[in-house]
C-alpha cells in the first residue's frame, strides 16, 4: 500500500528557491514597500544637454550608464538605441546594457546563465561546476554558495550541501534568503535542532516575518512552542507589513491555529495569508482545505505561475489524477529538493491509477536524492509488485525493519509485505500482515488509512479468488462509509469491478461540493 | 543654454595677465561648475595652448536661490583653486597655470561683471572619447591611464585630498602618451568644509560607490572620501574593456526590487544581493578579455578588490591589513606598482601579437 507522508502534516517550511528566482518572486524586498524614486543628479541633466547638442556615442554611452543608476531609463530611449545598434563601435557589455536599458526583461549573458531550466542530472553537474567556477573568482557571494547548496541536496549530497552553506552563513548571517535556505536544508537532512538555534540566534528574526514564518514552521516539525509566536500574533493582527512579506507568516501561525483546534481563528489568518500571497503559502491554504479548515481556494489563487503544488493538492482532492501526476512532475523541477512531490506522485499513481511505470518513475527520482526515504521506498516496493519484479521488491522490503520507522508509515509497511507474499502465493502470512496493518494504532486513529489498508486487503482477496472476499468487502465499506477520499473511490470502485461488484451498491459522500 | 552671460564673452580678449582667448570650446576638457563655466582655449605670450575655464555669478544671480547659489559657487571656485595651488607639482594632476579676474560685459548690452577664471594645462583629449570614439583601446594604454590616476589619486591623498569624482572625462591625456587627472570641483580636503559636503554623493551618481547610492555614508573621512576613491579607479578599469563604469553594471545585474532608487532597506540587507550582482558583473568584465591574455586574472583581481561592494573590505588586502590601525586603508600604492607592471606585460603581449603572422 502507497502513502503520502506529505498530506497528513505541512509545515511552511520556506520553500528553497535559486536566489535569482527568489529575488524575482520579490521575496528579499524590504518589508515596507517604496514607490520609485527620480534620483536627481545635476551630472545627468548636464549630459543631457550635452547629448541633445552633439548626439555622439562618448555622450550616449556615458548618459545611458547614469540613466540605468538613477532609474531614468525612460528618458534616454534615443541615446540607449544608438549603443543598441547592431554593428554600432562600442564594446560589447555596453550595447548589452543599452538593450537591456531599452527592454523590460533584461537579457545579459549573465542572467540567461541563471535561469532556473531542467535539472536532469548531467545539468545539475554542469550547473555546479559553473557555480563553482564563479565561486573561485566570487568567494564572497553568498547568495552562490547557496545556490550550489541546493544542487548538492537535489543530487542527495548533504555533506557538501552544508558545507556550501555554513559558508553562506559565515559570509552573511542576517540575510533572509541565507537563513531560510539554511533552515529549509537543516531540516531536510534531519538536523531541524540546528534550525531552530540558528533562526533563534539570528537578530533579524525578532523583527523579520519571512523568518519569523520559518521559525514557527522548524518548532512545529520539533513539535515545540514557536519562540515567535506570540510576537507573530501581535504583528499580523496590526498588519505591519505588506501583505506580500507577511503571507507566509500568516500562513504558519493558522496552521499553528489549526493544529490546536482554533478553526475558526486559523481560518481568519489564512485569508489573510491569501491578499498577496507566495505559492507557499496559497499550498498551505490548499493543503488546510483538504483538512476540513472550510477553506476554498479560488481559481485564480491555484492559477499562480508556480502553484504547482497547490494545484497537485487540489487536483488529488478532486480526483484529477492526469493533472495532479502533470503538477507533480513540475512541482518537481520546481523544487528538487523536497521528496514530497515525488512521495504525493507515487502515491497517486499507485492508489488512484496502479500505473506500476508512473510509480517507479517517481521513486526512481526521489530515491536518488534522498536514498533512505522510507514513504519512498515503500512506494517503490508497491511499484515493483505492480511491474512483477516481487524480488526487487523483497529485497526493499528486507532492508527495511518497520518498527524503527515512524509510526505513521508503519501501517503502509506492513500492508506492502502484505501485497509481497500475497504475490509470491503466500495469502496467509500476507493476509496477516494486512491486518498487522488494519489492526496498527495509527491506522485505527485514521480513518483514510484504516480504509486504504482494508481495500487493499479486499484487493489481493479478490486477485487470490478466496472465500474472504465478501467479508472483506463488508469490512471496508463500513470502515470507508464516512470517508472522503477520491483515491479511496476510484480504488474501491476498481476493486469492486473486479469483485463483479456494482460500486453503487453503497451510498458515499459526494466531493462535488468542494 | 543661455550664451550670452559675461563668461561666454571672452573670446578675443587679451587677459590681464597676458593670455589670448583664441577660441571657444563647446564642452571640452572637465568643466567644474556645470553650467556656471565656459570652456576657452587660451595662448600665452609665447604661442603656447592652455585651457581656460571662466566662471561668472550672473546665472547665479538669476537662479531661485541666489544667496546659496552664489555662496555655492564661490565656495566650490575657491576651493578648487586652493586644492589646485596646494597640488601644484603634482606630476598626475593637471596643473594650474594662472588664475584671475577680468571684467566683462554681456552681449548685447550691460554693465561689466566679473568673469573669474582659472588657466590649466591642455589635454589632447580625456580618457572618455579615447575608448568609446576610438573603439576599444589597447590595454597597454588603459594600463598606463590606470597607472597615472592611480597615481595622480595617491599624490592628492598625500596632500589630504579626496577627488571624489574621477571619472574617464576627467582623466586628460596629454602628449606624450602620459595621463593626468583633472577636475577637482568635488574634491574634499581633508579638515575643511567643502560645499558639496552636504549631499551624500559629491561627484557624478552615475559612477558613484554603491553604499553611497543606497543611503550609507561612512562618518570617517578616510572611509567615505578615499573609499569612494578606491572605487572609482577600479570602475574606470572596468570602464576601459566595457565602456561603461562598474556602477550602471552593477546596477544593471540587479533586480529592479533590488535598485537604489526603489530600496528602502537599509543597505547591510542589500548587501548580499549587491554582491551577487557584482560578481555577475565582474563576470561580464572577464567577458571583454579574451582567456589568452596573460594578465587577464590579475587586472580581473584588481578591478575586483577595488570596487568591492563592501568599503570595509575595498582595497588591496594586504594594505588594509598593514593600515587597519592607523593610515589609508586604501592607499593607492601597491595598485600603482601593479598596473605599472600589468602596462609592461601589455606591452610585450601586444607587440608579440602584432609580430604573429
Amino acid at each position: 500500500m502507497s502513502v503520502s507522508r506529505g498530506d497528513k502534516e505541512r509545515r511552511l517550511l520556506p520553500r528553497w528557491q535559486p536566489s535569482a528566482v527568489s529575488i524575482a518572486q520579490g521575496d528579499l524586498r524590504p518589508l515596507t514597500a517604496r514607490v520609485p524614486q527620480k534620483i536627481e543628479d545635476e551630472h545627468f541633466e548636464a549630459r543631457k544637454v550635452e547629448w541633445e547638442t552633439t548626439h555622439s556615442l562618448e555622450v550616449a554611452a556615458e548618459l545611458v550608464a547614469s540613466a540605468i543608476v538613477l532609474g531614468r531609463v525612460e528618458e534616454v530611449i534615443l541615446a540607449a538605441r544608438l549603443l543598441a545598434k547592431e554593428g554600432s563601435d562600442v564594446p560589447t557589455t555596453l550595447r548589452e546594457m543599452a538593450r537591456d536599458a531599452l527592454t523590460a526583461q533584461p537579457q545579459s549573458p549573465a542572467r540567461r546563465r541563471q535561469r532556473p531550466g531542467a535539472l536532469a542530472r548531467p545539468t545539475i553537474y554542469s550547473e555546479i561546476s559553473r557555480i563553482r567556477h564563479h565561486l573561485n573568482a566570487n568567494p564572497r557571494d553568498a547568495y552562490a554558495w547557496v545556490d550550489m547548496a541546493r544542487l548538492y541536496t537535489s543530487l542527495g549530497q548533504f555533506e557538501k550541501a552544508r558545507q556550501a552553506i555554513n559558508t553562506a552563513r559565515r559570509i552573511a548571517p542576517e540575510d533572509r534568503f541565507v537563513l531560510r535556505a539554511a533552515a529549509r536544508f537543516f531540516v531536510h537532512s534531519g538536523d531541524a535542532e540546528i534550525a531552530e538555534r540558528m533562526l533563534n540566534g539570528a537578530r533579524a528574526t525578532r523583527h523579520d516575518p519571512w523568518l519569523m514564518s520559518a521559525e514557527i514552521a522548524v518548532s512545529q516539525v520539533l513539535g515545540r512552542s514557536p519562540r515567535t509566536a506570540s510576537l507573530a500574533a501581535r504583528a499580523l493582527k496590526e498588519d505591519a507589513w505588506s501583505p506580500h512579506s507577511s503571507s507566509e507568516l500568516s500562513g504558519s501561525f493558522a496552521t499553528l491555529l489549526m493544529e490546536e483546534g482554533a478553526t475558526q481563528k486559523a481560518r481568519v489568518f489564512f485569508r489573510q495569508s491569501l491578499r498577496d500571497p507566495t505559492e507557499n503559502a496559497i499550498a498551505q491554504a490548499q493543503w488546510a482545505a483538504g483538512h476540513n479548515s472550510g477553506l476554498i481556494i479560488s481559481d485564480e489563487l491555484l492559477s499562480h505561475p508556480h502553484g504547482y503544488e497547490a494545484r497537485a493538492l487540489h487536483d488529488t482532492l478532486v480526483g484529477r489524477w492526469d493533472s495532479a501526476i502533470h503538477n507533480c512532475w513540475a512541482w518537481i523541477e520546481y523544487e528538487p529538493t523536497s521528496s514530497r512531490p515525488m512521495q504525493l506522485g507515487s502515491y497517486i499513481a499507485s492508489v488512484a491509477r496502479e500505473d506500476s511505470e508512473a510509480i517507479l518513475e517517481f521513486t526512481e527520482r526521489g530515491l536518488a536524492a534522498e536514498p533512505r526515504d522510507t514513504t519512498l521506498l515503500n512506494n517503490r516496493a508497491v511499484g515493483l509488485v505492480c511491474a512483477n519484479r516481487i524480488a526487487e521488491a523483497t529485497q526493499i522490503l528486507l532492508g527495511l525493519v518497520i518498527e524503527n520507522a515512524t509510526e505513521e508509515i508503519q501501517p503502509a509497511l506492513y500492508a506492502t509485505t502484505g501485497l509481497i507474499f500475497f504475490r509470491r502465493g503466500d495469502i496467509e502470512s500476507g493476509r496477516r500482515f494486512y491486518e498487522k496493518a488494519i489492526a496498527h494504532p495509527y491506522s485505527r486513529r485514521d480513518g483514510r488509512c484504516h480504509a486504504l489498508a482494508l481495500w487493499h486487503l479486499v484487493r489481493e482477496e479478490v486477485r487470490a479468488q478466496t472465500e474472504h472476499v465478501d467479508g472483506a468487502i463488508v469490512r471496508a465499506e463500513k470502515a470507508s462509509k464516512d470517508i472522503r477520499l477520491a483515491e479511496l473511490d476510484v480504488f474501491r470502485e476498481r476493486v469492486l469491478k473486479a469483485a463483479g461488484k456494482s460500486a453503487k451498491s453503497v451510498q458515499r459522500p459526494s466531493f462535488a461540493h468542494r | 543654454m543661455q550664451q550670452n552671460t559675461a563668461k561666454d564673452q571672452l573670446l578675443g580678449l587679451t587677459l590681464p595677465d597676458g593670455w589670448k582667448v583664441v577660441k571657444k570650446v563647446a564642452k571640452a576638457q572637465n568643466q567644474t561648475g556645470g553650467h556656471f563655466s565656459t570652456g576657452y582655449i587660451v595662448e600665452s605670450p609665447t604661442g603656447e595652448q592652455h585651457f581656460l575655464k571662466a566662471i561668472d555669478y550672473s546665472q547665479a544671480l538669476a537662479s531661485k536661490d541666489p544667496a546659496r547659489a552664489l555662496q555655492a559657487l564661490t565656495e566650490a571656485f575657491n576651493l578648487e583653486r586652493d586644492i589646485l595651488h596646494i597640488s601644484k607639482r603634482l606630476s598626475h594632476v593637471v596643473q594650474v597655470v594662472a588664475d584671475g579676474t577680468v571684467s566683462v560685459t554681456p552681449a548685447p548690452a550691460g554693465s561689466p561683471e566679473p568673469v573669474q577664471y582659472l588657466v590649466l594645462e591642455l589635454a589632447e583629449e580625456s580618457l572618455r572619447q579615447m575608448v568609446i570614439v576610438s573603439k576599444r583601446l589597447p590595454l597597454s594604454i588603459g594600463f598606463t591611464a590606470l597607472h597615472n590616476v592611480a597615481n595622480g589619486l595617491r599624490q592628492l591623498a598625500g596632500g589630504q585630498i579626496a577627488h571624489q569624482d574621477m571619472k574617464p572625462s576627467n582623466v586628460l591625456k596629454f602628449p606624450g602618451g602620459t595621463f593626468k587627472v583633472c577636475d577637482l570641483g568635488r574634491a574634499s580636503l581633508k579638515g575643511r568644509i567643502a560645499p558639496h559636503d552636504i549631499f551624500d554623493i559629491a561627484g557624478d551618481h552615475g559612477y558613484a560607490p554603491p553604499e553611497l547610492l543606497y543611503g550609507q555614508v561612512h562618518p570617517e573621512f578616510i572611509v567615505r572620501r578615499w573609499g569612494c576613491d578606491a572605487y572609482l579607479l577600479g570602475s574606470l578599469a572596468a570602464f576601459l574593456v566595457c565602456g561603461t563604469p562598474m556602477t550602471a553594471l552593477l546596477i544593471d545585474e540587479l533586480h529592479g526590487s533590488a535598485r537604489p532608487n526603489v530600496w528602502s532597506g537599509t543597505y547591510a540587507a542589500v548587501l548580499p544581493q549587491v554582491r551577487a550582482a557584482f560578481a555577475r558583473a565582474m563576470d561580464r568584465i572577464a567577458l571583454e578579455i579574451a582567456p589568452a591574455v596573460p594578465y587577464r586574472d590579475e587586472f580581473l583581481l584588481c578591478i575586483r578588490q577595488l570596487c568591492d561592494p563592501d568599503p570595509a573590505l575595498r582595497g588591496h588586502p594586504q594594505t588594509r591589513a598593514t593600515l587597519a590601525d592607523s593610515g589609508n586603508v586604501y592607499d593607492l600604492e601597491r595598485y600603482v606598482s601593479i598596473f605599472d607592471r600589468l602596462g609592461l606585460e601589455a606591452r610585450i603581449h601586444e607587440r608579440k601579437a602584432q609580430q604573429t603572422p
